[in-house]
């Protein structure tokens, strides 16, 4: 590894995040600021300054940004206009025909109606042509009938342009004609074709992908080189930077603005790395991801060391309802590989709410960073679950967002005696448990959409828990779902910023390909996966061989195949585990198929064969120099030697409500920086770090590994597991 | 604050009920069924299903009262209880066995229409029948006088498919293969139909591990008692929104279908009587047709589920749909009638029309008295697309069923949507290319359909066009509304265009108007090349078109939803076709001229022809509002003075 600083920094909803290695001292650093609205970049400076690292020792600098979901939310992109198959410019328009909210027959903005059109319709042009479902050309493309097309976006001063011709998913050639003579006749327009973002089928959907990435592309790419323009005055040596990307892969900035559908989930991918990582540091490949900040709670699964992904995304949309088609939820579907991330509006800043009959709820609604919780006294009257985890003596005061937030625990208090203990009749303090126990339930849920729903049992997991809330909450979500054990790694609130820091270059293609799996060819495989290599830019052109009709070698390209049975409506994604595929591929995937699809829906057929409607190729390449970089080995003390309690990390103690009824406990409270390798705390107990407090409820305990995580396991699951740490 | 009405204040009587673990319950609960709802629509082989979410997914204590229920269709899920009750009916919980599997589809006991085929599967503990899980969606074939099982040509429950009284098909965790065989014998395309039972059961079984799981953790006593607390719960939540938004009184509407699908030539009529008083709601359906000899009837329980679906409509969608919040509302429908026919008349259109026909009949009933939450009638046009035939290049019979989408009505403040799909929208359209990849048939448009909203101080959405080719020998059955009368419009807004809907003969050039045809045929074949037009109603406008912003109606020009042609006739607005510029002096020279030209009165609800009943209607409702009061909704200003 070449000596230098490795950057990530990472842009959230409240707080900006830093997490910095030295390949020369081995050492982490990890930072946190503000989130500056509208101008992120200056949030970023601001954390990198802070951080005292050294920018001209910076070999790398990897990102994870929200500007691509920000600008939809805005409304803030370039004008862009579209060009359709003749009969089909309303396709954005029509979309699924399904209302944001189901119930409710009035429109509003994000009510029951659906979000405004990234493209007028005046601006939504029609190219004469027309390819059939098998790809033969029905009406070849009218190209001087273009010139029109062109003058109007001229005209109208529309300079970014996606194309999305009916069925181009299977024969592009009409897309290309047409970016060919936009080249021509208007070289300045930015061209997005729908069968390079993106070429799978369904019309409405391939087509927001398209207007998403040509709408955003101007920004993004503003965006970018005005950060690396102030990175560079500020001593960066670097020609560019990284930019993870939704599957947790990470490109150069030139692709994130020719491509930046891939950036919608960039910082929720990069936790989901680190988790990955962190589990492979201590021998745990099947993990659960928890991830919980201030508006949102997400999980992903990691089984076997796999991250599972899902092809389709909706950006801007409600909580809850990010994955899927149509437009359920709100929101601008985009087909893009993105980690299987579930979340909903539940966070420290989730706000609680008595309904019309006197039940409690609490989310999606998110007090945010302004006005926040009651208890930052910034004017927020509406009781979060901070408010209710400080009431409830869970956090330190003191220790809100790295001692910048001065909180008021009496603010806190009022707010939940106002709006929730009075109208239900309860004591304050049992309505602070009850705000707990329903977010917990929310969250509960999160974690069965991505473990339980899809035929997986959470009791054969880890979770590893991140984001500065969720250390409060993980070991009673694992209680509810017997988890077994909870992992808390060091500076949970910048572990996605970790993740930024440690994860390889990779990149990820889908290409939609509609073939029964009996009538698959090898070699015609063969040619999709080089044409798919060959469009990964960045690519290196890794050790590969290709024997035509035998068998082909992947190399450290990772394939997988989206399967159903003929008249299904939804893929499972099939993973190829092997480097070389070839003849025995069609009986190996039928094999797969069969027993996911049992596994996911209880049967399968025996006699049906089943199609692949796409393959994904994804490509890791080590192009950098910064594979090998371990996950914080922080400063730790030695092990103590004997059996002494870790009584000198002990630091006070803190009155803590963890049950209904059952009276406050007095609960030793323990500095994390302090504990050592080896110790064990009996719950309960609390552990306070500058970020964040980690809670071990009563009848757990924690261990401390070698790493330095906060290992918390129920006593009774104890003695059935492992030890940790080894 | 509203004062409420009506409402017992009454602590619930169960004191053990604690608020949290109700929700913490209710949300296991919804799990639970949303689980069995995926995996349905994941696993399914309808095009509705598995891209249109065509389903309901509910689970039911042991009496078959529903407990919860998951999103999706929501007139499934609530005419289910009556199939579940019809179950028990036939079998008690000591004939029911681990690993057993119900079925059914007729409408007479809870089915929506013989296409809707639900399942049933009892959950066990401990030996015990305690709850079950159950699902339903709409076959695309279930045999019958027309593929598709839909057609509204039918004058007996007889012609119109396969009657599955409530049996069992899963015995003990195998297959009834010779009622199997039976059903697939008499069905078209009959190994999708199996891989739609397959994908149902499979969806039941998520939907009671999940609640086998909730009884181990709670225990069953809790589980149960927690169950009815939630029903409770969802009833006082319904009743403080009747007393809370509705005010008392008895308010009337009328509603229409084109036709009956077998006697053309005349409307079928609806009346809605609609009494508040505290917090109950009585809905009378006195005084509608008598059940038709064509297939618009709606049988019971569909009648109670149109009902509820459209109040719910109005009321904040956190309220649990279970058995508790049907309980304020009592249902009024005389035997012998539409809404309660007797055996065996037809209901293949019920569903897809009758019941969108109640809902706005309910709006309607509403209008005059709560107009800022009613908006202008829906598209409201059925819309049932059966294409059949045998795919020669995939060597394949097929059935296909299609719906299509419209606009929605203009409402205070805000105008209508286009192309949105009737009712609780979780329904999905079928995407183009996975229609083409599948099915001989080939699509050339799908367009907004400019000038078709209903003209409106709020204007309606726009309707679809669709047009589909046909590749090979390709049979539709079509079912329609809106061919007769537009979808209304509201205090002096415009009714939506109406349907239009053709069959274009490739060969001889001509041009068949289904519409004229009273908007349903059977089947009608189509040759390779001949397409199948389809343009759906837009949604009517609210308040007069004459008070519409002038820039609005130049936006709605530019962006080519309206016409500059209409424009001017329809909303006084002079647009300049090139810039898109409001002329004001003629804009106002026009309104003025056109304001005077027409008749004295703008109506409360116009249909875009005169219809008796409506006119008497009318009367009613403006005299409810007054004069004022009228014309500050219409054009958004106080009268004069």
């Amino acid at each position: 590894m070449v000596p230098g600083i490795f950057i990530g920094v990472d842009i959230g909803g409240t707080f900006t995040d830093i997490a910095c290695y030295d390949s020369s001292s081995k050492r982490w650093t990890y930072g946190k600021t503000l989130t500056r609205y509208p101008d992120f970049e200056k949030g970023v400076i601001e954390v990198i300054n802070e951080s005292s690292n050294d920018l001209r020792r910076a070999e790398k600098l990897v990102h994870g940004t929200t500007i691509v979901t920000n600008t939809v939310i805005e409304g803030k992109g370039g004008k862009t206009g579209l060009v359709t198959t003749r009969g089909f410019a309303d396709v954005l328009e029509v979309a699924r025909s399904d209302k944001a909210v189901p119930h409710g027959h009035i429109q509003e903005k994000f009510g029951p109606g659906r979000p405004t059109h990234l493209v007028p319709r005046h601006l939504r042009l029609e190219a004469d042509e027309r390819v059939a479902y098998d790809g033969s050309i029905i009406r070849p493309l009218d190209e001087k009938g273009l010139s029109s097309v062109i003058s109007a976006f001229k005209s109208e001063g529309v300079d970014l342009v996606a194309v999305s011709l009916i069925n181009s998913y299977v024969n592009p050639i009409h897309e290309q004609k047409i970016r060919r003579v936009f080249g021509a006749e208007y070289p300045e327009a930015s061209v997005h074709l729908s069968s390079e973002i993106s070429p799978t089928i369904r019309e409405y959907e391939r087509t927001s992908t398209t207007v998403v990435n040509a709408y955003v592309s101007k920004v993004t790419s503003s965006y970018l080189s005005s950060l690396i323009s102030q990175l560079k005055t500020l001593g960066y040596r670097k020609d560019d930077i990284s930019i993870m990307t939704s599957a947790g892969g990470i490109v150069n900035s030139g692709i994130a603005a020719t491509r930046p559908v891939l950036l919608v989930e960039s910082g929720p991918a990069a936790g989901v790395i680190a988790a990955r990582e962190l589990g492979m540091r201590t021998g745990r490949t099947d993990v659960i991801s928890f991830d919980m900040g201030g508006t949102t709670a997400k999980a992903a699964l990691i089984d076997k060391g796999h991250v599972t992904f899902s092809t389709q995304y909706k950006v801007a949309a409600l909580a809850g309802h990010t994955v899927g088609r149509g437009s359920q939820g709100g929101g601008y579907p985009i087909n893009t590989v993105v980690m299987d991330i579930a979340e909903a509006g539940a966070g420290g800043g989730s706000i609680a709410w008595i309904d019309g009959a006197g039940a409690l709820h609490v989310g999606p609604q998110s007090a945010g960073s302004n006005p926040g919780p009651a208890c930052y006294g910034f004017g927020g009257a509406e009781p979060t679950v901070t408010d209710s985890n400080l009431m409830l003596g869970r956090i330190n005061p003191s220790s809100l967002a790295g001692g910048r937030l001065r909180v008021s625990k009496s603010m806190a208090k009022r707010s939940i005696h106002d709006k929730v203990a009075r109208s239900l009749d309860l004591t304050d303090v049992d309505a602070a448990l009850g705000i707990i126990e329903i977010v917990n339930a929310n969250m509960v849920r999160v974690i069965r959409m991505v473990t339980l729903e899809r035929g997986y049992d959470p009791r054969s997991y880890v979770m590893i828990a991140f984001g500065s809330a969720a250390p409060q909450h993980a070991a009673f979500l694992a209680d509810e779902l017997q988890i077994p054990e909870v992992i808390v790694p060091r500076e949970p609130g910048c572990f996605s910023a970790t993740g930024l820091v440690i994860a390889d270059p990779r990149e990820d293609l889908v290409q939609t390909i509609m073939k029964s799996v009996d009538s698959i060819e090898i070699a015609e495989l063969g040619n999709i996966i080089e044409r798919m290599r060959t469009a990964i830019t960045q690519a290196k052109k890794g050790s590969r061989r290709r024997d035509p009709d035998k068998r082909i070698e992947l190399g450290l390209a990772k394939l997988s195949f989206e399967m159903r049975y003929p008249k299904q409506g939804w893929e499972i994604t099939v993973p190829v585990n092997s480097s070389v595929i070839d003849d025995t591929l069609p009986r190996l995937l039928k094999d797969e198929f069969a027993k996911i699809h049992h596994r996911m829906y209880g049967y399968h057929f025996e006699n049906v064969v089943p199609v692949i409607t796409s393959v994904r190729l994804s490509l890791a390449h080590d192009s950098d120099g910064s594979s090998g970089i371990k996950m914080g080995t922080p400063t730790m003390r030695r092990a103590r030697r004997g059996n002494n309690q870790s009584k000198d990390a002990e630091v006070g103690e803190r009155d803590v409500f963890f049950e209904r009824g059952a009276g406050k406990i007095s609960t030793p409270v323990f500095d994390r920086v302090m504990l050592c390798a080896g110790d064990v705390i009996r719950g309960p107990a609390l552990i306070d770090e500058p970020q964040s407090t980690s809670v071990v409820p009563p009848s757990h305990r924690c261990e401390v590994d070698r790493m330095g995580n906060l290992v918390i396991l129920a006593r009774d699951r104890i003695s059935s597991k492992r030890k940790p740490g080894t | 604050m509203t004062k409420r009405r009506g409402v017992s204040t009454r602590s619930k009587a169960d004191s053990r009920i604690d608020p949290v673990t109700l929700q913490v319950l209710r949300n296991s609960f919804e799990t639970a069924c949303q689980e069995a709802g995926i995996t349905l629509m994941r696993s399914s082989y309808t095009p509705m299903v598995k891209e249109g979410a065509d389903f309901g997914a509910a689970i039911f204590d042991g009496n078959g009262e529903m407990i919860a229920s998951a999103g999706f269709v929501m007139a499934h899920n609530v005419s289910m209880p009556f199939s579940v009750k019809a179950l028990l009916g036939e079998y008690d919980h000591g004939e029911m066995h681990d690993g057993d599997v119900f079925i059914t589809n007729d409408p007479y006991i809870g089915s929506n229409h013989l296409p809707d085929v639900t399942l049933i599967t009892p959950c066990f503990e401990k030996g015990e029948v305690v709850a079950f899980s159950a699902n339903r969606t709409h076959w695309a074939d279930v045999g019958g006088m027309f593929a598709g099982s839909m057609s509204g040509t039918g004058t007996e429950i007889y012609q119109e498919g396969v009657r599955i009284p409530a049996l069992r098909i899963v015995s003990r965790g195998r297959m009834n293969d010779e009622v199997l065989r039976l059903m697939m014998a008499n069905m078209r395309v009959p190994e999708d139909r199996e891989g739609d039972l397959r994908a149902q059961i499979s969806a039941n079984n998520a939907g009671i591990r999940k609640f086998s799981q909730i009884v181990k953790k709670y225990g069953k006593g809790m589980t149960l008692r927690y169950a009815e607390a939630l029903k409770d719960y969802a009833e006082e939540l319904t009743r403080n929104e009747i007393s809370s938004t509705i005010p008392e009184g008895k308010y009337e509407s009328v509603e229409f279908m084109d036709n009956d699908g077998v006697v053309l030539d005349r409307m079928v009529k609806l009346r809605l009587s609609l009494s508040v008083k505290g917090s109950n709601l009585v809905a009378d359906f006195t005084g509608s047709d008598s059940q038709s000899l064509g297939a618009a009837n709606l049988t019971y329980p569909n009648t109670v589920a149109a009902l509820i679906e459209a109040m719910r409509f109005l009321f904040p969608p956190y309220i649990p749909l279970n058995e508790g919040s049907f309980r304020p509302v009592t249902i009024i429908a005389p035997e012998g009638t539409l809404v309660n026919p007797r055996f065996p008349a037809a209901t293949a259109l019920g569903p897809t029309g009758l019941l969108k026909i109640i809902r706005w009949a309910y709006f309607a009933a509403l209008a005059p008295v709560i107009p800022e939450k009613i908006a202008a009638s829906e598209y409201n046009a059925t819309g049932d697309f059966i294409a059949s035939g045998r795919d020669s290049v995939r060597n394949r019979p097929y059935v296909l069923y299609t719906l299509w989408e419209g606009g929605s009505g203009g409402a205070l403040g805000t105008d209508g949507m286009h192309a949105i799909r009737h009712g609780v929208g979780a329904l999905m359209n079928t995407p183009v290319e996975v229609l083409e990849a599948e099915y001989p048939i080939m699509v050339d448009q799908v367009a907004l359909r400019q000038d078709s909203d209903g003209a409106g101080r709020f204007r309606g959405g726009a309707g679809v066009v669709r047009r589909y080719k046909a590749l090979d020998n390709v049979s539709w059955s079509i079912a329609t509304e809106k061919n007769r009368i537009g979808p209304w419009g509201l205090f002096g807004g415009k009714s939506g265009a109406r349907s239009d809907v053709r069959v274009e003969r490739s060969e001889k050039g001509e041009t068949i108007s289904i519409s004229k045809m009273g908007g349903k045929v059977g089947k009608i074949a189509l040759a390779k090349g001949d397409v199948l037009a389809l343009m759906s109603p837009g949604g009517g406008g609210f308040g007069d078109p004459l008070s519409r912003n002038p820039d609005y109606v130049s936006r709605d020009c530019k962006e080519g939803y309206v016409s500059i042609e209409r424009a001017k006739e329809e909303y006084g607005v002079v647009v300049d076709p090139q810039t898109f510029r409001v002329d004001e002096d003629m804009t106002k020279e026009l309104r003025d001229e056109l304001a005077s030209r027409r008749s004295a009165k703008l109506e409360v609800f116009s249909y875009g022809v005169e219809i008796p009943e409506v006119n008497e209607i009318n009367e009613k409702a403006r005299r409810a509002i007054g004069d004022a009061r009228f014309h500050y909704l219409s054009t958004g200003k106080n009268p004069a003075g």
